[in-house]
Parts: C-alpha cells; structure tokens; sequence
C-alpha cells in the first residue's frame, strides 16, 4: 500500500513538473519573440538556448510519466486520453522551439510596419496557450473548473485568426518596398506564430472530452 | 461416502464463487483498478472468515424453515437447487441461490408431509424484497455521501485514483466477507441437520460441526472465484455493468452493509434492544441487491437509464424459482428415494 501512494505522489510531482516546464518555456517563447521583433539577437538567442533546455526537459519528464502510467496501471480508464492530452501540451513548447529555431535560421527581416501587428499576433497565441496550460494544470484538481479556462482557449484562438489575417493584410497590401519573396517569407512566419494557439486548440478540444469522461 | 453427499453442497459453492465474487470484484477487475489475483486472493480469504464465523445465523432460519435430517435429503435438496439455477441462467433469466434453495426446502416439506412455518416464509420472502430496496437506499445515500466528498477534497486525480483502488480493495474484502457470511447456508444450510462432525479444536480455536461444514462450502466458493470468475468479473466490469471507479465503489459497499445487515445476529440484538424488532437472518441475492443499488443511483440520476425489463425478470424470479426448485426437488426426492432406495426424510 505505501508503494502505491509513493508512486502516485512521485508522478503527481512530475506531471507538475512537466507543466512548469513547458509553462516556463512558453513564458521564455514569448521574450524571445518580443527579443526578436525589437533586434535584441543576443537576448534572442540566449532565450532560445534557454527554450532548447526547457523542451529537453519536458520530454525526459513525459516519458517517464508515460512509463510510470503503464508499469503502474495508473487511472486505468483514462489513462491513453490522459497521456494523450499531455502529448498535445507538450507540442505547445515542440511548436515554440521550431518557430524560434526558424527565426534563428532565417532570420527573417521585419518591417517596421508590422511590428506592432507581429507582437499583437503573438499576444493572442500566448494567451491561449497560457489558457490551455492553465487548463491541464486544474484539469487534474478540479475538471469542472477547467472548462473555464477551454473557452478562453476558443476565444483567444479567434482572436489569435483575426490578427494573423490583419498582418496578412498588412504585409500584402501595406508594406511598400518589399518584394514577393520576402512577403511569402514573412507569412510563413505568420503561419507558425498562429499555429501555437492552434495547438492551443487541440488541448482545449482533448480536454473537453476528457472532463466529461472523468465527471460521468 | 460424506463428501459424495457433500458434493451438490460444494457444487452449489463452486458457482455462487464463479457468478456473485463478480458482485464484489467485477468493476474492480473489469476496470483493471485491481487485478484478478490480488481480487481473488482476498475474496477467497474472506469469503472463508465470512462463512465460518458468521454464518450460523441463516443457517438458523433455514432450519427452521424445513429440518432436513437425512443426508440423502440434503443433498438432494442441494442438488435440485443446482438444477434449477442452471435451468434458470440457461433461460437468461437472472436466479438466486437463496430462493432456490428455500423453494427446494418447502419441496422437501411437502414430499415429507411437514407444514412450512408460513410466517417464517414470508419474512424470508419480505427479505428478499427488502433487500434490493434496502440495497438502493443504502446506495443513493453512500452516493451522494461519496460524491460530495470528493467534490470537496479537491483531490488530484491521481491521488483520487489511489485512494478508490485501495478502498475498492478494502469495500470488496468487507463483502466477500458478508457474502460468506450471508450466503454459506445456501451452500451448506441443507447438510446441518443430517451432519454431525466432531469439534475441532487447536489451541484457541474451536470449530462446530456447523462451521466445519460452512468452512468446506467456503473452499468450494474460493475455488468458484479462482477457476472460473476472473471470465465472470470481466463480463460484468465491462459489458453488463460498466461502472466508474467511484459507483463501482458505492454499489459494493451498499451491497455488502445489506448482506451484513441480513447476517449479523449482534446487529439484530442491538437493534431489538431499541425496541425495534430483530432483523431476520437470512440468505439474500447478492446479484438483486446490487441490481438494488444500481437502480438507486439510476433514480438519483434521473432514471432514465433504468432498464426496467430487468425489474421484471427478478419479480418473475422471486415467485419462479422458488416454484421451479420445489417442484424439482420432490421430483428427485421421489426418484432417489423410490429408485435408489435412499432414506430422504
């Protein structure tokens, strides 16, 4: 009897641990890309060493979880949707390192006029994805209050839509002095900036299920 | 030549551990909150504390019921009540040891030419009922007990988890324990009139005739729950019952306090020392109580999921089978008798 509440203790301690984790990467994705936009290369880069570190950690904490979770037959009934949802919150810092991988690649020249619009856009994605880290957090204390946190999740991932097709617009149709390539170069940037609250999305959608499977 | 005897008794034993360990255990295992063998281990052990020492009080009743004093009778008895619950299960239709067995000794009263204690009779039957309505409250009551606890324990999911497999264990070797100690004399309650044993006595242990006999039924019922109901609880944990943790919980434990209640003669004491009558002491359908409580917590939600087919399926039961295991009881009293030339009564 001790070992099984020494096991659930121990893996209640590292799936709170792996959501600080991807928490704090996202935290870090968020100064990186404000690094970034405002030409600071230096922090940028720290900050995605920093990243790298986060998502390597997270991880080793994922699959030890999923290891624990077979070996012990922890929450038998849910268990696939459980690890399942954590796979997802873990594509949340995947996804962050990638983008900021790929600024570092490319770097990526950003015209003063959408400056404002990129960290805009990259507001909202945060905050969805704060939402839906927040939600798996009070997923596993309290499933009913978690759906509080899944409709901010829908809301800040249409918010997050609007304003990438308002930076479309504007590098399309407002930014004179660009050429083509470096339009189709800055919506690619788009595109994995608003994929995060995609990802977001995903959770929410896990989630939404899940809590009905753990309430009946 | 005792155990030959003996034999439809532990056959009786043998499938009330193969079909109602699955009562106790089935959501458990089906659900892989607790596996098979540690299920297993602790029903068996239970199961034999259970009947061996609490099991005299429905043994009581039986008796006085009908005294079958011939061994040949006992087990003739024992064995139209197998039948009949075979017959009954062949036909889907949901059978109780318990009524089989008081059906096939009001058989033996009539082919003996004895009267059956009618006001005896209709307590028991007033039980039976008694006890899936008692089943329901019990469970509706522990439902919403339970329910709101967790709700204001906050507790992690995980934690929640731990501590519904360890209760789930603990609940479940508290009703192995009152199914043993409940439903023994369905296995048994025939043979205690016709066997005398000798006290067995080591140390500060002491055994009757009675628990002896009782202790034998008890092995056969473990060795129902080790051959054949890991298949059993399986079926109902996932097919027939498919439970969460947490209900699953409720309906053992309602279960198991209306088999304990139906078994404790110290409960009844104190309870007639309040003026309020004794409880009897007899045998009840674990699988009607825990149909009981399920149909409770189904009311509690609504009852819209409530199968009432099956409602009357056990109705029909509680008038069929007693009626079907009489009839096959002084059928097979007149052939071992007549043919076997054996002294039934």
């Amino acid at each position: 009897m001790e070992s099984i509440l020494k096991t659930a203790g121990a893996v209640i301690r590292q799936i709170d641990s792996f959501i600080d984790e991807i928490e704090n990467g996202l935290l870090l994705f968020r100064e990186a890309v404000n690094n970034y936009t405002d030409a600071r290369t230096d922090d940028f880069e720290k900050r995605l060493h920093m990243v790298e570190e986060k998502e390597s950690a997270a991880d080793r904490l994922q699959r030890s979880i999923e290891n624990d979770f077979l070996v012990h037959s922890l929450l038998p009934q849910f268990a696939s949707d459980v690890l399942h949802l954590l796979d997802k919150t873990d594509d949340l810092l995947d996804k962050s390192k990638y983008v900021l991988q790929q600024f570092s690649v490319e770097r990526p020249q950003l015209p003063d006029t959408i400056k404002t619009d990129f960290k805009s856009l990259n507001e909202m994605s945060m905050e969805a994805s704060m939402e839906a880290i927040a939600s798996v957090r009070v997923f596993f204390t309290s499933p009913e209050s978690a759906k509080e946190h899944i409709n901010k999740i829908y809301f800040y991932e249409r918010e997050s839509d609007r304003a990438a097709n308002d930076l479309r617009r504007v590098i399309f149709q407002q930014t004179p002095g660009i050429d083509l390539a470096q339009m189709e170069q800055l919506r690619y940037f788009t595109r994995h900036v608003e994929q995060l609250s995609d990802a977001a999305e995903d959770v929410a959608d896990i989630l939404s299920l899940l809590i009905i499977k753990v309430m009946l | 030549m005792l155990l030959l005897f003996l034999s439809s008794g532990l056959f009786l034993g043998w499938s009330l551990g193969a079909n109602d360990a699955a009562n106790i255990f089935g959501s458990a295992v089906g659900t892989r909150m607790v596996r098979f063998r540690t299920a297993a281990v602790v029903a068996s052990l239970f199961v034999i504390l259970g009947a061996t020492f609490q099991g005299e009080g429905g043994a009581d009743t039986l008796g006085r019921l009908g005294s079958i004093n011939q061994l040949a009778g006992a087990f003739t008895v024992a064995l139209a009540s197998a039948l009949t619950i075979f017959m009954m299960v062949k036909s889907s239709l949901i059978v109780s040891t318990s009524q089989a067995i008081v059906g096939a000794i009001i058989g033996w009263n009539i082919f003996a030419g004895r009267s059956t204690d009618t006001l005896l009779l209709g307590q028991i039957a007033t039980s039976w009922v008694a006890g899936m309505l008692l089943g329901a409250v019990f469970a509706i009551l522990l439902y919403i007990i339970v329910h709101q606890m967790f709700k204001r324990l906050h507790l992690h999911l995980l934690w929640k988890h731990t501590v519904l497999k360890i209760l789930l264990l603990l609940i479940g070797a508290f009703g192995a324990y009152s199914l043993g100690a409940n439903n023994i004399v369905n296995v048994m309650g025939v043979f205690v009139n016709a066997v005398s044993l000798p006290a067995l006595s080591a140390g500060p242990l002491s055994l009757s005739s009675n628990q002896q006999l009782f202790f034998l039924g008890a092995v056969a019922i473990s060795v129902g729950i080790f051959t054949y109901s890991q298949r059993t609880m399986k079926v109902v944990g996932n097919d027939l019952m498919p439970l969460s943790a947490e209900t699953a919980m409720v309906v053992v434990l309602a279960q198991s306090l209306v088999l304990f209640v139906f078994s404790s003669q110290g409960l009844s004491n104190a309870i007639a020392s309040l003026g309020l009558g004794h409880i009897p002491q007899v045998p009840v359908s674990s699988t009607q109580v825990v149909i009981g409580s399920i149909v409770g917590i189904g009311l509690l939600k609504g009852g819209r999921s409530i199968k009432y087919k099956v409602l009357f399926n056990i109705m029909l039961g509680w008038v069929a089978t007693p009626l079907i295991a009489g009839i096959t009881t002084y059928i097979l009293l007149f052939v071992v008798g007549n043919l076997f030339q054996l002294p039934v009564c």
